[in-house]
């Protein structure tokens, strides 16, 4: 996982399987993003292959700390297979994605 | 004991030169009275000499008396002004035990003079006279103060060996004539008797004092067991005893294969020390061959080694140091008087050197006992406290850190290990002051296992001076130099590295070595032994709430599924190892309507355990309240919502199924759609609805959808741990195989399809981890035939 710091946005990118597993690495790095006072977190998910329900878990959590802070997060690059699983659980509605506007005002609105 | 031997053999050498003096006496009786013959005077100079030899007799061998009775004797019967005797010692070197002038003892040191005189007196073996007058005489008188003008010289003669002389001398000239000589000569007979006796008592007295001395130091030296001492102590009683110009102990390395200097009776040299390689010098010889090595005269001798420092030594004798055969070193000793060490010297020396060998050997055993019984006792005293059970492994630590100063003479000791995976490390330290620990343990305490690893490698090393990137690791540490590094492992890693500083690097050698060495090791064993409790009381922690997880997780499934006619249900249900929080359950609404509930939680362990069961009771409360299945998931998720659970949230599928009729309505929150196969066996609808996980969204959109259920058709609920199970090539089941496995197992019972897709699924992952829970809920609705026959 790398960060690319932009002016405002920070990029971190996530790769391979998101499980139970590996799941607590990819939080404990978004957690010190924030730390760091990264408002706007872009999370690029191009190179990932799986998504389970322990993955979602962490992006709900990276968001729900973001919007605390006042900032945003936003998700890039879903690959298929993963939109698929986040579709399955309704989270496409919930996280903002990157290139598309968002599907419900009322997800984004606070 | 070797003093009383040495007292016996005097007493009998004592009565031996009586007899030899008695019968002696009466020889020389005899031939005086030949020599005297005829001459009228005889009876007169005959008594006297009876009396002289009576008296000779009577000085029981003192050899003082013995010169004493001479000169009183010589006056009486040829007075001069002035009388010396002068002897030869064992080493042929002169002395004069008397000289009297004018009546006065005076103290005279033999010249170079009188050893010509004695070349002279021992060539002719007669008496005779000089006269200071006559230039063709080849010596020259006595240098008795004054008394110049002409001298009365005899040999003092046994056997044609020559003891000594005794010299008469006037301050006129012509004072002696022939009647001297042969008064001399009788004299001359009659005392070197008792002159011989005398002497041989003063050597064997000499020798009996010199062999109790050497009794005393060999004595006094075994007492001493601290082996410098010992040298030291040995050197300087040797040099006291016998008062050499300078006595030295070397003790041999055969490492270095050289005499190293232990000891001298000169604190210069034995400060500076000194190292005589093998084969140089006496000493090196000596050390060398484990042969004594004798020098005389120092001068002439090829084998001596000039030391500048010691520029009066005109003899050496080298002793070795022997126990058995081997050689421990050499004692050495030096007297500025040449011909100072006859081969009696030596052999008695010899005796001392054998003494002061064995307390060597002695102290070498008893230091080296020492030492391993202090080593032994020490790492007893480490064990005793890393066994320690009451003590956790800090504790521990901190006490074996404490101890060791204690133990091994460093003045300060230190403990770095990382017994977990933690990144933060464990530090102990002792023998540092406050502020230093402080800072220590700020700089030290932030350091990772890797960084650490990295510079001090996996082997124990000394460390004199600091390198650059150790300054800038720990600035403190790197000012404390030198200090040892013993790494500490466990399973055959680096766990972390105790290390010792002394201000001295001679402390941190040998023996201190091996002790922080054996402290280290039994520290390693401590912590690996801490880690393996902690991994296993980790692992029974994880084990028990894993088991709780699944008590808890099976306690809330149904105990039995409904059976209501012209229906069938079927369950699969697997709690993987790790536990989901997959769960199903059935609702009974009224007599012909049932509820039918999927559902997964997004973790695992007991929380997601304890939220299944929240879950599963919220949402079997709301559901008999008999909103629709859209109101109930979505009232379910506002209950949810009232409790934070740390982001934790449920996936659920809700169906109402009217029994009669075979209306399905339903509502979906971020389920997996269950599949619906129809009677055809072929076609497969999904049953997708929007709908968001519950326990995310304050008010989340949901919405009921409906379908019908004929004869013959089959709807199989699903949680993810059924799609997303993976072969191990990593492809994943998926909905496709799920549905393929559906149309194959078409005509059968709902026992027997699920058995089928149970058994697809296997086949697929084989013998891949099920690292999900796994659940499958078909509901068959049975076709008009079979109900007909059933009815």
């Amino acid at each position: 996982m790398n960060t690319n710091r932009d002016r405002l946005r920070h990029t971190l990118e996530a790769s391979g399987r998101i499980d139970a597993a590996s799941a607590p690495l990819l939080d404990s790095q978004l957690a010190a993003l924030c730390a760091s006072g990264a408002l706007d977190v872009v999370l690029d998910l191009t190179e990932v292959t799986y998504m389970s329900s322990s993955g979602m878990r962490v992006l709900l959590l990276a968001l729900r700390r973001q919007q605390a802070a006042g900032g945003s997060l936003v998700l890039r690059g879903i690959p298929d297979r993963v939109m698929r699983v986040l579709q399955v659980a309704g989270f496409d509605r919930v996280f903002p994605i990157e290139g598309e506007l968002p599907a419900d005002g009322e997800h984004c609105a606070d | 004991m070797v003093s009383t031997v040495l007292i016996d053999s005097t007493l009998s050498a004592i009565s031996v030169i009586l007899a030899f003096l008695a019968l002696g006496f009466f020889f020389a009786l005899i031939a005086a009275l030949r020599r005297l013959g005829n001459e009228r005077r005889v009876t007169g100079e005959l008594r006297r000499l009876y009396a002289f030899g009576r008296e000779l007799l009577e000085t029981r061998l003192d050899l003082d008396a013995v010169c004493q009775l001479i000169y009183e004797y010589c006056q009486q019967v040829m007075p001069a002004p002035a009388f010396a005797v002068q002897l030869r010692d064992r080493a042929g070197a002169l002395y004069c035990p008397l000289a009297m002038v004018n009546g006065h003892r005076i103290e005279l040191q033999p010249s170079e003079h009188d050893a010509q005189l004695f070349l002279l007196l021992e060539r002719t073996g007669e008496p005779f006279v000089l006269d200071s007058r006559d230039p063709s005489r080849r010596c020259e008188p006595l240098p008795i103060a004054g008394l110049t003008a002409s001298g009365l010289y005899a040999p003092i003669l046994i056997n044609d060996q020559m003891l000594g002389a005794i010299t008469l001398q006037s301050d006129q000239y012509d004072a002696f004539d022939r009647t001297h000589l042969s008064r001399i000569t009788a004299i001359a007979a009659q005392a070197a008797l008792g002159v011989r006796a005398g002497m041989l008592l003063r050597q064997e007295q000499q020798r009996a004092a010199q062999l109790l001395l050497i009794a005393e130091v060999g004595r006094k030296v075994a007492a001493i067991l601290d082996l410098q001492t010992l040298f030291h102590d040995t050197a300087r009683l040797v040099q006291q005893t016998f008062g050499y110009y300078h006595v030295s102990v070397y003790h041999v390395s055969d490492e270095r294969k050289s005499a190293i200097l232990a000891a001298s009776s000169d604190p210069v040299i034995e400060a500076r020390g000194l190292a005589v390689p093998f084969g140089i010098g006496l000493i090196g010889h000596a050390a060398a061959e484990g042969k004594v090595y004798l020098a005389n005269d120092v001068l002439h001798n090829d084998l001596y080694l000039h030391e500048a420092s010691l520029d009066r030594t005109r003899a050496e004798l080298a002793i070795p140091l022997r126990v058995e055969n081997r050689i421990l070193g050499v004692l050495d000793l030096q007297s500025d008087n040449v011909q100072a060490f006859t081969d009696e010297d030596a052999s008695v020396l010899q005796i001392l050197a054998d003494q002061i060998a064995v307390a060597i050997e002695d102290s070498h055993l008893y230091m080296l006992q020492r030492q391993q019984s202090r080593v032994s006792e020490a790492l007893l005293q480490v064990a005793n406290v890393l066994g320690g059970a009451s003590s956790s492994l800090s504790e521990s630590i901190a006490t074996v850190v404490e101890l060791t100063p204690r133990l091994v003479e460093v003045s300060w000791c230190l403990a770095l290990l990382w017994p977990d995976e933690d990144r933060v490390p464990m530090l102990q330290m002792a023998g540092f002051a406050d502020s230093t620990s402080r800072e220590l343990a700020s700089q030290l305490g932030r350091r990772t296992r890797e960084q650490v690893t990295a510079r001090w490698g996996g082997q124990q090393h000394l460390v004199t001076e600091a390198p650059q990137d150790m300054a800038a690791v720990c600035p403190v540490l790197a000012a404390h130099t030198p200090f040892l590094v013993v790494p500490l492992t466990a399973h055959e890693s680096i766990v972390g590295y105790l290390l010792a500083g002394a201000g001295d690097v001679g402390v941190l050698a040998g023996q201190s070595v091996s002790l922080l060495t054996g402290i280290a090791r039994q520290t390693s064993l401590a912590i690996e032994s801490a880690m393996l409790y902690r991994r296993m009381l980790r692992q029974q922690q994880f084990e028990n709430e894993m088991h709780l997880a699944r008590d808890i997780q099976a306690s809330f499934m149904p105990q039995s599924l409904p059976q209501p006619p012209g229906w069938e249900v079927a369950v699969e249900w697997k709690a993987a190892r790790g536990v989901g929080g997959d769960f199903y359950d059935f609702v009974w609404l009224d007599e012909n309507r049932l509820g039918i509930v999927i559902a997964d939680v997004s973790d695992k362990g007991v929380a997601a355990a304890l939220y299944m069961a929240l879950s599963r009771t919220v949402m079997r409360s709301t559901a008999l309240e008999g909103y629709s299945t859209a109101r109930t998931l979505q009232r379910t998720n506002t209950l949810l919502l009232q409790d934070s659970h740390a982001g934790m949230f449920v996936t659920m599928f809700y169906g109402i199924i009217d029994l009669r009729t075979g209306l399905l309505r339903y509502a979906r929150a971020g389920h997996n759609p269950p599949l619906l196969l129809r009677a055809d066996g072929l076609s497969i609808e999904t049953l997708f609805s929007p709908g968001i996980v519950l326990g995310v969204l304050d008010d989340p959109e949901i919405e009921q959808r409906s379908t019908v259920l004929y004869p013959g058709d089959e709807l199989l609920l699903y949680t993810d741990g059924v799609t997303e199970a993976v072969s191990p090539d990593g492809t994943e089941f998926g909905v496709d195989r799920l549905a393929e496995a559906m149309r194959l197992s078409a005509d059968q019972t709902a026992e027997q399809a699920i058995m089928a897709i149970t058994q697809a699924h296997q086949a697929h992952v084989a013998g891949g981890d099920q690292n999900d829970d796994l659940t499958l809920l078909l509901i068959k609705r049975k076709p008009v035939a079979q109900t007909r026959d059933a009815s």
